[in-house]
């Protein structure tokens, strides 16, 4: 084994400790006031895991973490690994694959995409408009804010800590989308309670994960021209060629 | 502060040493057991097929002498939860006119198949839960390990790293009560310089800032942990699992034969009742 592979499998095995640690102990766990109970931080490991060290590691620690909360589950929904474990594998994947890709754009590019992303969201929008007034209306004003949110954010911020914050949205956007569909279809919920959870839950639960995984990685990486660079004794074998 | 305490000694489930029959078994056994009942939990759909294995696992747990406290705690704890919810799966599910209706009272009508897959959540439910206490009941977790990387073994013709993904898995297993200590540290520095342990349901800001200052540092601190294990073990001129023997060596038994016969038997059973 080279020592890229002893890396990954070292790194792999902390990071799934870490989301034992976080599952077990109920750190990951943050009370909400809605009848799912918590919204979980538990799955930024994986999300990490996929952005330093690819794919692969993301997959290794998203099957923690479905299995992990899959022993811990006191509703029947996550004693069904279909539900538990299955959606978790992807989490990581998907945060690896969106970061390869996102990291090949510049600014320009990232903004041509957030535009699209908000055309089609407005697009469903009218579309679901025309079913559920109030929901399409509220659908509408969340584009917005994302729209206008990600705009400022390109302008003010760091490209690199971008890609980042991204990325792990994207990969906490799996879990949410994924579990909840698997919910829907082994039939623990109804589609419009899984649609309510997934805005009540999903949006904190992206938001919290991008801020975080944003914050860990630039430390790792020492992203963020603010941040001193550390001392040129301590170790960090070539991780600043990426980012 | 109270919740600070006792996070050195996180651990899945509980371990419960014994001698019993189920304790001696080889861990592949019992791995590749737990797979089956959990796979036959969620695919098995009959009422009867799931109470049977309800009562299978409850007869399992008997015999491994584990006792049934702790998995009734858990499910206890969760009771009020289930409850809640299968009442909103009652009232929610759509009733079509050909339904059998059992129960109607004003406005509020029960039909056979939302009491069903109510019924058949709940079973489904208890066969799991019992099964992950049985599993973690008889098995250290280093036998855990053990087991699945034996059951992977035979894959690494096919190119998957059995012993890499069985080292990632005894590496967190490792790591684990050193974490712990490390959040019980950071959380009681930040407490000394006076961060207040507030989690509250509402108060969601604040709590999520309060989860981010503990997670960022402790992350930080695994990365530095890893890169150091890492470099511990290149400089050891560690090369993977090629040509590794192992110190305990397992080999299947006539018990472990006879396990293995009562687990087909009874899964195909389970499997063909209706």
């Amino acid at each position: 084994m080279d020592d890229q592979g002893i890396r990954r499998v070292v790194l792999a095995g902390v990071l799934l400790a870490l989301t034992l640690l976080l599952v077990f102990t109920r750190i990951g766990m943050i009370p909400m006031p809605t009848p799912a109970g918590n919204a979980t931080i538990a799955h930024i490991p994986a999300i990490i895991g996929g952005l330093l060290e690819g794919p692969l590691v993301g997959l290794i620690v998203g099957l923690g973490f479905g299995f992990a909360s899959f022993v811990n589950a006191t509703t029947p929904m996550f004693k069904d690994p279909m539900v538990a474990i299955l959606p978790r594998l992807f989490i990581g994947v998907v945060a690896a694959l969106a970061y390869g890709g996102v990291r090949r754009l510049n600014k320009r590019g990232l903004s041509a995409i957030a535009g699209i992303l908000l055309i089609v969201l407005l697009a469903a929008a009218w579309q679901i408009h025309a079913d559920k007034p109030i929901l399409g209306i509220v659908w509408a004003v969340l584009a917005v804010a994302l729209g206008v949110g990600l705009w400022f954010w390109l302008r003010h911020q760091e490209l690199a800590l971008v890609r980042v914050g991204i990325a792990a949205g994207l990969g906490s956007l799996t879990n949410t989308v994924l579990v909840l569909g698997m919910a829907v279809v082994r039939q623990y919920m109804t589609a419009p309670v899984a649609l309510v959870t997934g805005l009540t839950h999903g949006l904190p639960e992206m938001i919290v994960s991008a801020l975080i995984t944003i914050g860990v990685v630039a430390a790792i990486r020492n992203l963020g021209g603010r941040r001193k660079r550390r001392p040129a004794g301590t170790r960090r074998s070539g991780a600043t060629k990426e980012g | 502060m109270a919740s600070l305490e006792g996070l050195r000694n996180v651990s899945i489930g509980r371990y419960v040493p014994g001698t019993s029959a189920l304790h001696l078994l080889d861990s592949r056994v019992k791995v590749g057991g737990f797979l089956l009942v959990v796979a036959l939990a969620a695919i098995v759909n009959g009422l009867a097929g799931l109470a049977a294995l309800v009562i299978w696992m409850l007869i399992l747990v008997t015999l491994s002498g584990i006792g049934l406290r702790s998995t009734w705690n858990s499910i206890y704890a969760a009771l009020p939860f289930i409850v809640v919810l299968l009442l909103l799966q009652l009232a929610f599910t759509p009733i079509r006119p050909s339904d059998r209706i059992l129960l109607a009272w004003g406005r509020l009508r029960l039909s056979w198949p939302a009491v069903r897959l109510v019924i058949v959540a709940l079973l489904r439910f208890f066969v799991l839960m019992l099964a992950v206490s049985l599993l973690t009941g008889i098995t250290s977790s280093g036998a855990l390990i053990r087991g699945v990387e034996g059951l992977l073994r035979p894959f690494t013709h096919l190119g998957l790293p059995a012993h890499e993904l069985a080292l990632v898995g005894s590496v967190a297993l490792r790591f684990l009560p050193l974490l712990g200590e490390q959040v019980e540290s950071i959380a009681m520095a930040q407490a000394s310089r006076g961060l207040a342990d507030t989690r509250s349901r509402w108060k969601l800001a604040a709590t999520a800032r309060r989860v981010a200052q503990l997670i960022v540092p402790l992350f930080v601190d695994v990365y530095r942990r890893s890169e150091e294990l890492a470099l511990a073990m290149q400089a050891r001129c560690y090369n993977g699992g090629k040509g590794r023997t192992h110190l305990i060596q397992e080999r299947l038994t006539p018990r472990d034969w006879l396990a293995l016969a009562i687990l087909l038997v009874s899964s195909a059973l389970v499997a063909a009742l209706p």
